[in-house]
């Protein structure tokens, strides 16, 4: 069959950019941005990130692995971030199948994990003709001794459509916005501060939801360093009696009594659907009691703002 | 006063205002709502077929017909598979899902450019609902469903036709039921809309072979209909089959995620995947699925190309004998004046 001339030729077109990258531990990598780019001059919407990521450790005691806890990333086009700070990659989306974020593929090679994430954005990020979102990964030095890991593989995909000329140029845009509290590997009690889940911007937030994770980074039973996504508070839990609490910038209750993670980051979905609005420098406030020394909370508030176009 | 409907535009069509809905506790002379007669009743419709390997069959249309006969809309076609012996391991029924292929029809309307594997209509809304163990009686289950992007409108006395082919990629036969989910409606819709689902399948790649390509033709993924195809998601799936092993598994990581890519274009060049890209990387394993119910579309008689690309890989010889296989699947609807 061959084509008739569009008669829409300006229709709007799905479109996938991609590029592969790989770190290694307390690295940072930069993907092609060639690659990243929509190569017309077409104006585009990104509807949704993924990552891909992979990796085979050099020992095979380390079992599947969320690899998207070793991996932060920062997103950022022109002067606009998406990220101030690197933010772990299974903290941007909500989690729909554990299975597809540590897989292992016997028939390659017991040691090779593959993880799978994506990042739904709460609103389509519109990327002006020509304009690139930049990408930026790092891993830092924390974890690479608990997860002798190696080098980590991955892919980066934005997953949108094109805009079409005859759709007018916005005067403003919803750009996105991740912030992450994670603690350290060792401390009984911590405490976010005002430059971890806060609005930097002089504009409000949406704030779309909180997600949170925990990692465990000690050896189970069977010598393979296993992950949680959450513990409750005792008698309940296994083996973690660690609690959180949460105020915002004026001291207003959000989490009142000492609670498991598990519970206030839906253990289905590792997120919490908060749709509420931060004034501007505001800031949520996360205190960790009874940490376990095998045990990091991950956390990140994800919401969109407005800026001029 | 008995509530009216305002009768006209379909009352339950989504893109229609709707009326003000008055609660009845809440008004003043109580009368029960069904002295007027509803305005959709659901009703489900299904018929089920055994299918040997290699053969076709298809489910009489009296079962799959409105029994009150009246006009209805489909909202969902699900489709269930079962094998009555322990023939498939419980964690890869889903790889059922390739081997039964269904081409739907409507009267003079087809719904699907020829026989599209049942695992690529819709996206996996849950993975392991999609292979199931019963241990009691070795039988192997994997259910599919698919939400219709848009209500199908079927006059009273048609029916939607399912012709099933068994591909023949396991000896076994496979019991295959469909199911529609719909409602019976009174009010006749001004425009219905049709479903299209087309579909690429790839060669069988030697997964521990060299390195390989594949590529679709302009009959696979197209748009053969005169009016824009308005696109609902992408559909990526692979199977994995070792005939020395009960080894038939449908994702394959490894294969999946790092050996396969793709990059796709469309008819004119303009690129859809820029560069090649894992192909759980567009198509999210996730959800099997790539979602664009965002506005894009496809010109009418067009088409997208699909490249791929196997790496060499490296595997134990145990699995010498395996192939595997990509499908794509294209979901979207088009808009047709009622008659």
């Amino acid at each position: 069959m061959s084509p008739k001339p569009s008669a829409n030729f300006d229709a709007v077109t799905p479109v996938i950019l991609s590029s592969p990258f790989s770190i290694l531990a307390n690295n940072s990598a930069i993907p092609d941005f060639g690659r990243i780019a929509y190569p017309y001059r077409k104006a585009i919407y990104i509807e949704e990130i993924r990552w891909t990521l992979y990796a085979t450790p050099a020992t095979s005691q380390v079992a599947a692995t969320q690899l998207g806890s070793q991996v932060l990333t920062k997103l950022q086009f022109g002067n606009k971030y998406l990220m101030r700070d690197p933010v772990p990659i299974w903290l941007l989306g909500t989690t729909m199948d554990l299975k597809q974020e540590e897989t292992q593929d016997v028939t390659v090679n017991l040691r090779t994990s593959y993880s799978h994430y994506r990042w739904r954005l709460p609103e389509p990020l519109y990327l002006e003709a020509g304009e690139v979102l930049g990408s930026w990964f790092t891993r830092g030095p924390e974890l690479a001794t608990v997860f002798p890991i190696g080098t980590i593989n991955g892919y980066v995909e934005y997953v949108g459509r094109t805009v079409s000329p005859q759709t007018p140029r916005p005067k403003t845009i919803p750009v996105p916005y991740a912030a992450p509290f994670v603690t350290t590997l060792g401390r009984v009690y911590q405490q976010s501060n005002e430059e971890h889940l806060f609005n930097p911007f002089g504009v409000d937030l949406r704030v779309q939801r909180f997600n949170g994770r925990l990692l465990q980074t000690s050896a189970d039973s069977a010598q393979t360093a296993s992950r949680r996504l959450g513990l409750t508070v005792p008698p309940s839990a296994p083996t973690s009696g660690m609690g959180l609490l949460m105020n915002d910038s004026w001291g207003g209750k959000m989490v009142n009594n000492l609670t498991g993670p598990g519970d206030i980051f839906d253990c289905l979905r590792a997120g919490w659907l908060v749709d509420t609005v931060m004034p501007p420098k505001g800031v949520y406030e996360i205190r960790a009691w009874n940490m376990p020394v095998d045990q990091q909370l991950h956390v990140a508030m994800v919401g969109v703002r407005e800026e001029r176009a | 006063m008995p509530i009216r409907l305002p009768y006209g535009p379909n009352p339950l069509d989504p893109r229609q205002p709707r009326p003000a809905w008055v609660d009845p506790r809440t008004a003043k002379t109580k009368i029960p709502m069904y002295y007027e007669p509803p305005p959709a009743s659901p009703i489900h419709l299904s018929g089920s077929v055994v299918i040997a390997s290699g053969a076709n069959a298809t489910v009489p249309a009296s079962a799959l017909k409105n029994p009150m006969g009246q006009d209805m809309e489909i909202l969902e076609i699900k489709f269930e598979l079962s094998l009555p012996a322990f023939v498939l391991s419980a964690y890869n029924a889903s790889f059922a899902g390739a081997t039964i292929a269904c081409e739907l029809t409507m009267g003079s309307l087809k719904l699907t450019n020829g026989s599209i594997p049942v695992f690529l209509f819709g996206r996996a809304e849950n993975l392991s609902a999609e292979s199931k163990y019963d241990r009691a009686t070795e039988t192997v289950y994997a259910a599919f469903t698919w939400r219709l992007p848009r209500p199908l409108f079927v006059p009273a006395g048609a029916a939607v036709v399912p012709n099933f082919t068994h591909t023949g990629m396991t000896p076994d036969a496979i019991n295959v039921r469909i199911g529609y989910s719909a409602r019976t409606i009174f009010v006749k819709p001004r425009r219905i809309y049709v479903p299209w689902v087309a579909k690429y399948s790839s060669k069988s790649f030697n997964p521990i072979s060299a390195a390989d390509t594949d590529a679709s033709i302009e009959l696979d993924l197209v748009n053969p209909n005169p009016e824009t195809l308005y696109l609902q998601r992408f559909v990526g799936r692979t199977v994995s089959v070792n005939p020395s092993y009960v080894g038939k598994t449908e994702g394959p990581v490894a294969f999946s995620s790092q050996y396969l890519s793709a990059r796709i274009t469309d008819s004119y060049g303009r690129p859809i995947v820029r560069d090649f890209t894992p192909f759980y990387g567009i198509f999210s394993p996730l959800t099997r699925s790539w979602e664009m119910d965002n506005g894009a579309v496809l010109d009418p008689e067009s088409y997208y190309l699909v490249n791929l690309r196997k790496d060499a890989m490296t595997m134990s010889a145990f699995y010498a004998s395996a192939y595997a296989q990509a499908f794509i699947s294209m979901v979207g609807w088009r808009e047709l004046e009622a008659s």
